[in-house]
């Protein structure tokens, strides 16, 4: 015993690193959503005059080239980003808890048929989805978010169905079955509740991979659709601002994206750890 | 053995077949088609018309998977219009380059991974397992195309260390094997860099699981030196879950990476696949998705296979 | 440890100064030209690709070339003249002695075949050539072909015989019978002559890589003046900034450097100059008349307002770099046929509500209405926006705005917009087009050229005095009336708007600042400086 509370308290130090991804992901989400009306500040508002203006007083991170405010853009393009991000996620651990507890819970034929599906899906290349899924909806950001979310929700299944499948030998369930619960209740008020662990962590990491895939989405011209701003298209559409010299337009996208996916990712570890160890949420 | 062998293979009929359906389905649902990109801008509908009758497109959907299907049963996988060539042949061209730099990222990245989660597990908590910890999260969280870029920008064009781009030298059309190398580089670690991030932390992850074991401990108590019990058993029984691991990059070894691809100017299959997407070039997408498949197929079985070797708790009947 | 980094970082830096700064291995005296994309087939029947195109124009000896200024360069083409008699409707092309590279002529039955393939109907043409007048075509003998064609038509010679009209060795393709669909299906599918052909330009191709790079080398059997560079290469870069990058380390000596780069030209390292041509392609606001949403648009006054509205210069300027000109009517400044007469529009948004209000479109809550309608309308564009793009598509929607007319952006796919064009699902599409080297809009806005009726006026535009005028100009037999009628449609069309003529593209290259030579033709099929086998270092270096 001793040695597992040696073993938990240097954790605090990881800890410490899980804070400040909390942290961080509370500021840029009340950054995001707050800042723009309060400090008034315009992500549509031309300025051609003032194009490529590097950061002053009047605009704290540069202009782009049509002259908006490049910070404005920033905050603005972080409410997209960050809610593409969640509710990607949420699409994608629904979609995905739901099919890995049924395989999972029922095993033998309807798990083989199940994961056999999932291994048609694996092997229809993502990119493929995502471009004539985008192509069809015109580039509305609610299909973006439901595209994403549905080309992601594979990796969940697996990771619930795993937990499930150790999970149904337990003496709860037998105990609800003995009651005469129907299986869904089963599974959706008794299985899935007690994997709950998993489920959040896989979620902290499903929000860092709809971030990226954002941004790749983006990169490639079927992510968000100018006029919208969003962290992915302005980091991509900066690209070439890299040989120009107007660090103002690529820097601050690549950072808010790097340093928000990675305390997602910090969160998840930890929670991860956490888990594992049985203890959480020292 | 054998009948599991036998009935991985006989599972994997319906699978292909259920791949190839929504290919097809997917691929004639989207909107525009082939037509546009090969009569070009200027083609008047009539044109469009003509060329659509040509291709067989305004037939019903089910008549032209069938003659897809049918083709396919004889080996011919079909000719992309835009491309002016078979697309047995475009695989052909692109699958082994494809192969060279995901397996040379692949290779890197268990090269790294590996060492690394062994050594920051034997150091658990030191200042080495925090920092490579944040080195690995930040790996992580890096846009591919963003970390390709800036990887140009310093090695390639300010100290001219590395090409920018290309397959190889363009002094000769046959295998250049100094050359190869030196143009993979820079986007195989644009590859591993995330790989590296996320398997180093599942090695890391493994070994401490596997390191408060009983059979660890006792291990430890018996006076046996940590390197011996470290490489001989504790390794070995972490790494047999990363075999699953491997197996999941499988599809990827594959369909290479357009968006790397893409700016190191590399021809692989990600791009070609890619282009054709955008140019609604059916053949070459299907024909593409076939093959993919298959391979995805084979190469899941070898990998269920190895893990049945190495694991000696698993048995196939 | 230090000691030892400090001293790799200061020798890095001292290599990365001057000379050969990339690790590439490389022969310093070949050219390096780049492409986005490399060529896919090179049978210019069949390919599509811009740099097929650009090959194609190195590989074959075209049969009749155009020079920068877009009219006929003999010197260069296989018809060494043509006589044009019977009131415009007989062609008789003189052409000159020239070979295949295996040896074999190159005469009137190439020609005859090669023309008879392309409009073949079951051929997959990557050909935008119009040939329905043309009654029958014959070779009276091994150097004069006779095209005899059924009404006068002065894009003819222009916009059909010379547009990348290349002849392909009958002897090698000519297998079935002509017109026929074996013949068709043939040409289609043919993967083996498209990668490998025969040659009868200045170059052959040395050796090439699909995708990934070409070397194109001198051909001895060329039968014109030889190249004077013995081999010039080109390599792909899909991506633009990596292609910049490239130029920058000194792997790639000449390439396109499209207008968003343009303003960082600059910056890169090395011997270089800067080239910038005008381009034969227009962008413009194309309006769908026929939907009931935007009927406002019928009414010219509203669309000579839009006009107004627009900061065109700015556009060029700012966004573009200067990497634009101005377009006044459906014809760019630099084309042999713009008449300088066509009304100029300034940027005016003053001028732009007057007009608006005087019409009877008064503002309400920042939109303008009447009549209960309102000034709203969705403006589409397609493809991967670049940030060149859609800062336009903002600017414009911002300028709108200004003077009351309400805009909502839709960026759409490009074959999802490109099939929407084809429909007519859009309110006001931007986009490009390549104009012909003679003018002519009569399946753009002729008024019986609708999609019903298998042309391309995807607007529904109608104006019977502009349908007169187009038909005129591309029908009369006396040339001197073709040109008036040309210049009358000009006029009128700045007038008149069928579309929002916004500018002309203008293209830019680098290039080694000793090379010369340069073919800068508007024509440019990749964007890219043409006349390769003129190219050369001079002396100064």
């Amino acid at each position: 015993m001793n040695e597992d509370e040696a073993a938990n308290r240097p954790r605090l130090k990881l800890t410490a690193i899980a804070w400040t991804g909390v942290a961080w992901i509370g500021l840029a989400i009340v950054a995001c959503a707050l800042a723009p009306p309060a400090l008034h500040l315009s992500a549509v508002a031309t300025d051609v005059a003032n194009a490529y203006a590097a950061p002053s007083w009047a605009h704290w991170l540069g202009t782009d080239g049509l002259g908006r405010d490049e910070l404005a853009r920033l905050l603005i393009g972080g409410r997209i980003t960050l809610s593409v991000g969640a509710i990607a996620a949420a699409v994608a651990m629904l979609i995905g808890t739901a099919y890995g507890a049924i395989a999972g819970y029922y095993g033998g034929v309807v798990d083989a048929v199940l994961m056999r599906l999932v291994d048609v899906f694996l092997s229809v290349p993502t990119l493929f989805l995502l471009l004539f899924l985008a192509a069809m909806f015109h580039g509305s950001l609610i299909a973006l978010m439901l595209v994403i979310g549905a080309t992601s929700w594979l990796g969940p299944a697996r990771l619930v169905r795993g937990e499930v499948l150790s999970l149904k030998e337990r003496l709860f369930v037998e105990a609800a079955r003995s009651v005469g619960a129907s299986d869904a209740r089963i599974i959706f008020r008794h299985v899935v509740p007690n994997a709950g662990g998993t489920i959040i962590t896989t979620t902290t990491f499903m929000i860092a991979t709809a971030m990226l895939s954002e941004t790749a989405l983006s990169f490639l011209g079927i992510g968000v659709r100018a006029p919208m701003p969003s962290w992915g298209n302005l980091l991509s559409s900066a690209q070439s601002d890299l040989f120009a010299g107007a660090w103002w337009l690529i820097v601050p996208p690549g950072l808010a994206i790097l340093a928000t996916v990675c305390a997602f990712n910090f969160l998840g570890d930890w929670l991860r750890e956490g888990r594992d160890t049985g203890v959480a949420g020292t | 053995m054998t009948n599991y062998i036998l009935r991985r293979l006989l599972f994997a009929i319906p699978t292909l077949v259920g791949v190839a359906v929504l290919a097809f389905v997917l691929i004639h649902i989207a909107p525009g088609g082939p037509v546009a990109a090969l009569v070009g801008d200027r083609g008047t509908p009539a044109q469009i018309a003509q060329v659509t009758h040509s291709l067989g497109l305004d037939k019903p959907l089910y008549q032209q998977f069938l003659a897809w299907i049918g083709a396919l049963a004889h080996g011919d996988l079909g000719f992309s219009y835009v491309r002016q060539s078979t697309v047995g042949g475009l695989i052909a061209q692109r699958l082994p380059a494809t192969l060279l730099l995901m397996g040379f990222a692949l290779l890197i990245s268990i090269a790294i991974a590996i060492p690394l989660g062994v050594v920051q597990a034997a150091r658990q908590r030191t200042r080495f397992d925090r920092v490579a910890s944040l080195a690995v999260f930040v790996a992580w969280s890096m846009p591919t195309f963003w970390f390709g870029t800036l990887l140009i920008a310093l090695f390639a064009v300010t100290l001219g260390w590395s090409p920018v781009g290309g397959l190889q030298t363009i002094d000769t059309t046959a295998f250049d094997w100094p050359s190869r190398l030196a143009h993979l580089v820079l986007p195989a670690a644009t590859l591993a860099i995330v790989s590296i991030a996320g398997w180093s932390r599942y090695v890391r992850g493994s070994m401490i699981e596997q390191l408060r074991e009983d059979y660890a401990r006792t291990a430890v108590a018996k006076g046996l030196g940590p390197s011996t019990i470290l490489f001989k058993h504790v390794l070995r029984n972490a790494l047999i879950p990363f075999i699953t691991l491997l197996g999941s990059s499988l599809p990827g070894l594959f369909g290479g990476a357009v968006i790397t691809e893409s700016i190191f100017a590399y021809p692989g299959m990600g791009q070609l696949f890619w282009q054709a997407a955008l140019d609604r070039d059916y053949a070459t997408l299907l024909g593409m998705t076939v093959i993919t498949g298959v391979l995805v197929i084979l190469g899941n079985l070898l990998a269920d296979l190895a893990y049945g070797i190495v694991d000696p708790r698993v048995r196939y009947e | 440890m230090r000691r030892g980094v400090a001293t790799i970082l200061a020798l890095a830096l001292l290599t990365s100064c001057g000379g050969a700064r990339t690790a590439e291995t490389r022969n310093p005296d070949l050219i390096v030209t780049a492409w986005i994309a490399g060529p896919a087939g090179l049978n210019p029947v069949t390919s599509v690709s811009s740099s097929s195109t650009m090959v194609e124009h190195l590989i074959y000896t075209p049969l009749i070339d155009l020079g920068a200024d877009m009219l006929p360069r003999w010197s260069t083409s296989l018809a060494r003249k043509v006589d044009i008699t019977d009131g415009g409707t007989r062609y008789v092309l003189h052409l000159r002695q020239a070979r295949w590279s295996d040896g074999a002529p190159l005469d009137a039955d190439d020609v005859v075949f090669t023309i008879r393939l392309s409009i073949n109907p079951n051929v997959i043409a990557g050909s935008t050539s119009d040939f329905t007048l043309m009654r029958d075509i014959r070779a009276l003998d091994a150097h004069t072909v006779e095209i005899r064609l059924r009404s006068p038509s002065p894009p003819f010679l222009l916009n059909a015989l010379a547009n990348d009209t290349y002849p392909l060795p009958k002897h090698v393709l000519g297998r079935f019978a002509p017109d026929s669909k074996a013949e068709a299906d043939f040409v289609n599918t043919d993967g083996a002559y498209s990668h490998d052909p025969l040659v009868s330009g200045p170059f052959r191709i040395e050796r090439s890589v699909s995708d990934a790079y070409m070397i194109l080398a001198r051909n001895p059997h060329y039968w014109g003046k030889p190249s004077v560079l013995p081999e010039i290469a080109f390599r792909v870069y899909p991506q633009q900034d990596s292609l910049y990058a490239a130029v920058d380390a000194g792997e790639v000596d000449v390439t396109d450097i499209p207008p968003n780069l343009w303003r960082v030209r600059n910056r890169l390292r090395g011997d270089y100059r800067f080239v910038t041509w005008p381009w034969n392609v227009t962008f413009y606001l194309l309006p769908n008349f026929r939907d009931p949403h935007i009927a406002f648009i019928k009414e010219r006054a509203v669309r000579q307002a839009m006009i107004y509205a627009l900061n065109r210069r700015f556009i060029i300027d700012g966004i573009m770099s200067g990497q634009a000109d101005l377009l006044n009517g459906p014809l760019p400044s630099f084309s042999p046929y713009y008449d300088p007469k066509v009304v100029r529009y300034g940027y005016d948004p003053a001028k732009a509500r007057a007009l608006l209000e005087a019409d009877g479109w008064h503002l309400h809550n920042g939109v303008r209405t009447k009549n209960g309608a309102a000034l709203r309308i969705t403006i589409t564009t397609g493809g991967a926006t670049d940030a060149i793009a859609s800062n336009i598509a903002e600017l414009i929607q911002e300028n709108l705005r200004a003077v009351g007319i309400d805009c909502t952006l839709q960026n759409e796919e490009l074959q999802t917009f490109f099939d929407d064009l084809h429909h007519s699902r859009f309110q006001l599409a931007l986009r490009g087009r390549i104009l012909s080297p003679y003018p002519d809009d009569y399946q753009s806005f002729g008024s019986g050229q609708t999609r019903e009726n298998g042309g391309y006026n995807l607007g529904y535009y109608s104006n019977p005095q502009i349908d007169r005028l187009i038909e005129a100009a591309r029908s009369a037999s006396d040339p001197a009336a073709a040109r008036a009628a040309l210049d009358r449609y000009q006029e009128l069309a700045a007038v008149d708007v069928p579309a929002i003529f916004l500018y002309s593209n203008r293209l830019g290259a680098v290039v080694p600042a000793d090379l010369e030579g340069l073919g800068l033709t508007p024509l440019a099929p990749a964007a890219l400086p043409m006349d390769l086998q003129f190219w050369h270092r001079s002396a100064k270096r």
